[in-house]
């Protein structure tokens, strides 16, 4: 081998191993790429087989729950309840137009079996809540329990009917001598006014003789198939006679002890009163009328002793 | 000056604004939260006219969905009435014929005065659209929240008290 061809050995030899440690390097590098991506797989894999374990597992306590109503429900209520959450907070914003159109239709196409259904449990209602505030009435009366006669008193006697709250002010005092403290003439069904007297100045009697009619109207309405009118309405130690003549009644309020010829005794008082001082045809109230009335009431019982 | 008493009613289905009407006319405020077990509210407010004062007991009736099955006594000895319905709401008049009719079979020859209540809740070119809809002449069209025609409403039912041939 000359020289020049020994050095062109060397060159090649020289080149031929840079050349291989440049491969090797290369594959090498690329035996370790491919290792590091095989490791991730591995990770990769065992990781999924994990995952893939647990839901195994989610899997047949799915298919456990599935077969076990209770284990279903204690799942899923959970999520329904939560929904229902939901619902009810925007239940208006997502179901209100439909809802109403359809509560609407329905109550439109069924009106009157609507009405034949609820009114005879709502008059059922309305009869049980006026008997039991009379029942109160009465107990009251019978505990003795008494009040000065005031316009507060009939404040809470209206109170006590329109609201069904009892009284929250008692106070007990010994029973006082009978006496009539106001007397209402009061035209029947329109329940005006036509003639008032009062020993104390009282509320509004227009009001009270109205308010009156509507409870008369009302019971006798609740009570149709029953005894019929209420005759006497006992609070504290008042209590309101009401007398029915042809076409007016009259509301005389007692305070104090009455005895069992209280009611009769004004009965012949006020149909005498009646037969003498109220028209026989009223087409009109007026303020002459109302007068005349009141001051002809003044005279008869002012003194009147209803025991 | 001479005074008479009439009785009142003030009808029209549920939550219309009957009983806002009598707070504005009787109390001069508008606020609605009064109820009562009996179905009835009775106000009383006195009207002068130049000639004569009436004293009107007004019987807010209703308010409930089964308006017309008051006890029917709540009707009788009345000398007028106000049948309310909800000009924003044409729900609330869509029954208007049959309780017409039976409020004329319950009170005979009496003045009837037809309101078509809540006027501000809508603007001006609706307000027009919906008084087409309505089937039955409105003699005022009013708002119980600002006052509109609330006054004029009772002043008017005052004057045809007093004109009333038929007493009570
Ligand atoms: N915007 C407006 N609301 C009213 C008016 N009148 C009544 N309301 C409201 O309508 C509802 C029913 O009113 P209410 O007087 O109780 O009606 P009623 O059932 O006919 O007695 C209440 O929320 C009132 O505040 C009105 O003129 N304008
Ligand atoms: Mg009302």
């Amino acid at each position: 081998m000359n020289n020049q061809s020994q050095q062109h050995t060397l060159v090649e030899k020289y080149l031929m191993e840079k050349l291989q440690s440049i491969i090797l390097q290369e594959d090498r590098r690329q035996i370790q790429d491919i290792s590091g991506s095989l490791q991730n797989l591995k990770v990769d894999i065992d990781a999924l087989n994990h995952e893939f374990a647990k839901m195994q597992g989610g899997v047949s306590m799915l298919v456990d729950n599935l077969n076990n109503p209770e284990k279903l429900d204690a799942r899923v209520s959970p999520l329904v309840n939560m929904r229902i959450q939901q619902l009810k907070k925007n239940f208006y914003q997502e179901f209100g137009y439909e809802v109403k159109e359809t509560v609407k239709e329905e109550l439109e196409s069924s009106k009157d079996e609507f009405i034949e259904v609820l009114y005879p449990i709502i008059g059922k209602l309305v009869q049980r809540y006026v008997r039991y505030q009379f029942d109160i009435f009465l107990e009251n009366a019978q505990k003795g329990i008494g009040n000065t006669f005031s316009v507060k008193w009939w404040k809470q006697i209206f109170h006590t009917l329109l609201t069904g709250e009892s009284m929250t002010e008692r106070s007990v005092k010994a029973a006082m001598p009978a006496q009539v403290e106001e007397v209402f003439v009061i035209q029947s069904f329109s329940g005006l006014l036509i003639g008032y007297y009062s020993r104390s100045n009282t509320a509004d009697p227009d009001l009270i003789a109205a308010m009156l009619t509507a409870i008369q109207n009302f019971v006798s309405d609740a009570f149709k198939s029953e005894s019929g009118n209420l005759q006497t309405i006992d609070h504290e130690n008042q209590r309101i006679y009401l007398h029915n003549f042809y076409k007016h009644y009259t509301a005389t309020v007692i305070s104090g002890a009455t005895d069992a010829a209280t009611a009769e005794k004004l009965n012949l008082a006020l149909s005498d009163f009646s037969s003498q001082h109220i028209p026989a045809a009223l087409t009109e109230i007026d303020d002459s009328l109302f007068n005349g009335v009141s001051r002809h009431l003044r005279e008869i019982f002012e003194d009147f002793d209803p025991t | 000056m001479r005074t008479i008493t009439k009785k009142v009613i003030l009808t029209g289905s549920f939550a219309v604004g009957k009983t806002s009407l009598i707070s504005r006319f009787v109390y001069q405020k508008f606020s609605a939260t009064y109820k009562t077990t009996l179905g009835v509210r009775i106000d009383r407010k006195t009207v002068e006219l130049p000639e004569i004062t009436i004293n009107m007991l007004i019987w807010d009736i209703g308010g409930e969905q089964t308006q017309l099955r008051v006890p029917e006594t709540y009707y009788l000895g009345s000398s007028g009435v106000i049948y309310v319905y909800d000009i924003s709401r044409p729900s609330s008049f869509s029954q208007i014929h049959d309780d017409l009719a039976y409020l004329k079979s319950k009170l005979h020859d009496i003045p009837l005065v037809i309101v078509g209540n809540k006027t501000d809740l809508l603007d001006p070119v609706t307000l027009e659209e919906a008084k087409q809809l309505v089937p039955v002449n409105t003699h005022f069209f009013t708002s119980a929240k600002d006052g509109t025609n609330v006054e004029s409403l009772f002043i008017y039912l005052a004057k045809q008290l007093v004109n009333d041939p038929s007493g009570i």
